[in-house]
């Protein structure tokens, strides 16, 4: 499994390092941007409009880099099965499940590491505006009051997280089920993009179905508000513990049973 | 040893394998011959676990074709399939790293051969480099059982002469080798058996000298005449 996976990280180089050149470049200019408002005293349009832009678009790519590894996993199977340069890894002696498993923790690893990048930055950035506040009072407005609501629901925020990574592994494995269904299912023809779309919006569905079932049963849910009072910010936290157990055991099963799936059309039924 | 019995295998409404049965003896050259479409390569590739049978058996020494068998099978396909960002050393390293019957200095020395070095890039290789790269690749695996698909297609006159020398001496280390050509003439001296096949079926098999003496005609005769159907008409 260290060999398939070796191999992986060594076809994914090229795009993390185009993404890491793309997120060094917005960092530049953040950077560039606000020494430049520094310097003339918050009096240059310029700088004011690189740094903007540059925040900006750092937000929108730390969001995106939720699926940016992940739809990359997909990239990954998918040129796999429909490329020739698949019968390199299809000749070798390594059972289906493996690899598969790998692509998915490809994808998986590929969207740690850019979380952590922009959580990195993400602080760094945002500290080095909080120097230039009144720190004393926006620590006390919004960080502390913030932390408290997480402190107090450690228990919460760490399954909501887990949560999250799951619900990013139910992604890959959904659309690698649709992949396998449109290949197979259907004559093991290559029919395109548009019908696996098709399935994996089917599948989306199913398991948006059984999750709002399963939430409106328990009663659970989890959010996080935002309320501005006179005495600064107040953040509600509605968490339950159950409902959180009990949608990361449908992710995971749900996971679990597009995984195999998966596992079984491509061994199985899928000709290349 | 190698054996396909019933084997089918469906696209659509054509069949590529329709009710195959052919065994495949240890140690043996044997030559795949059929006109384009015959099937040649959706066996090849059935047997390397690429594509998947509709229905029938086929099995190596007993077992189905999966992982197990795949450790003694080496397949090469007609086309080029190496990952583009490598370079032949990485394709080295690959091999080595995934098939334990891989024989690197064997490798090394084929490619010298060949006169090929280890920095060429993928997309730096012409289709002649290419298919020389495949055929060092795939002789430098130990295996029991190698199958060629179309080796000499699209090489120039010299670079057949380096592949068929190099065929030769690997022949002679006791595996199974299965050439698939539509150039019988070329492959005639370096084989034991003939396999013939014809819209998915095998119409002639056994070994060269039975047949030859069986019918009184060349192998490039009985080529001609089972294969006359499918021949190019006269203009």
């Amino acid at each position: 499994m260290g060999n398939v996976l070796k191999y992986e990280i060594k076809k994914s180089r090229f795009m993390l390092l185009v993404i890491g050149i793309v997120i060094g470049c917005l960092e530049i200019a953040y950077l560039i941007g606000f020494g430049g408002i520094k310097l003339t005293d918050g009096e240059s349009d310029f700088f004011a409009g690189i740094w903007g832009t540059a925040a900006v678009l750092l937000i929108i790519a730390a969001c995106c880099s939720l699926f940016v590894g992940a739809l990359y996993s997909v990239v990954l199977f998918d040129n796999e099965i429909r490329k020739k340069s698949g019968y390199m890894l299809f000749l070798t002696p390594t059972p289906t499940w493996q690899w598969i498993l790998c692509k998915i923790l490809m994808g998986l690893f590929a969207t740690a590491a850019l979380v952590l990048v922009f959580a990195v930055l993400g602080v760094l950035d945002i500290f080095l505006v909080i120097r230039e506040l009144d720190i004393n009072s926006f620590i006390g407005q919004v960080l502390i009051p913030l932390r408290d609501a997480f402190t107090e629901n450690i228990g919460s925020l760490i399954l909501f997280l887990l949560n999250m990574i799951l619900q990013i592994v139910v992604m890959i494995t959904t659309i690698y089920l649709a992949i396998a269904m449109a290949r197979t299912l259907l004559g093991n023809k290559k029919i395109g993009s548009f019908v696996a779309f098709l399935f994996w919006i089917g599948l989306e569905m199913l398991q948006s179905a059984i999750s709002s079932v399963i939430s409106i049963v328990s009663g659970g849910t989890f959010s996080l508000d935002l309320q501005i009072t006179e005495n600064g910010l107040v953040y509600g936290l509605d968490t339950a513990i159950p409902f959180l157990m009990l949608a990361m055991g449908i992710n995971l099963v749900f996971s679990g049973a597009c995984y195999g799936a998966t596992v079984y059309l491509t061994d199985k039924k899928m000709s290349f | 040893m190698l054996k396909f019995e019933h084997v089918v295998k469906g696209y659509d409404t054509k069949r590529a394998l329709d009710d195959l049965n052919v065994t495949f003896e240890s140690g043996k050259v044997y030559a795949l011959v059929g006109p384009n479409g015959s099937g040649k390569s959706t066996m090849m590739k059935s047997a390397a676990g690429l594509v998947k049978i509709t229905s029938g058996s086929l099995t190596y020494k007993g077992m189905p074709i999966g992982v197990e068998s795949k450790k003694h099978i080496a397949y090469m396909s007609t086309e080029p399939f190496y990952y583009d960002y490598m370079r032949i050393r990485d394709v080295k390293a690959f091999h080595k790293d995934f098939f334990a019957d891989f024989d690197a200095d064997l490798f090394d020395r084929l490619l010298a051969f060949m006169e090929l070095t280890p920095d060429l890039k993928m997309r730096a290789l012409s289709s002649g480099m290419a298919a020389k790269l495949k055929i060092a690749v795939t002789l430098s695996r130990r295996a029991e059982v190698i199958m060629l698909d179309e080796p000499l297609n699209g090489i120039d006159l010299i670079g057949r002469d380096q592949i068929i020398h190099t065929v030769i001496q690997a022949t002679g280390n006791g595996a199974t080798f299965i050439i698939s050509s539509h150039l019988f003439d070329e492959l005639e001296p370096i084989v034991d058996n003939v396999v013939m096949m014809k819209q998915g079926k095998v119409v002639l098999e056994g070994e060269l000298e039975s047949i030859r003496a069986q019918y009184g005609k060349s192998i490039s005769d009985l080529y001609r005449e089972i294969y006359a159907d499918t021949a190019v008409p006269q203009f």
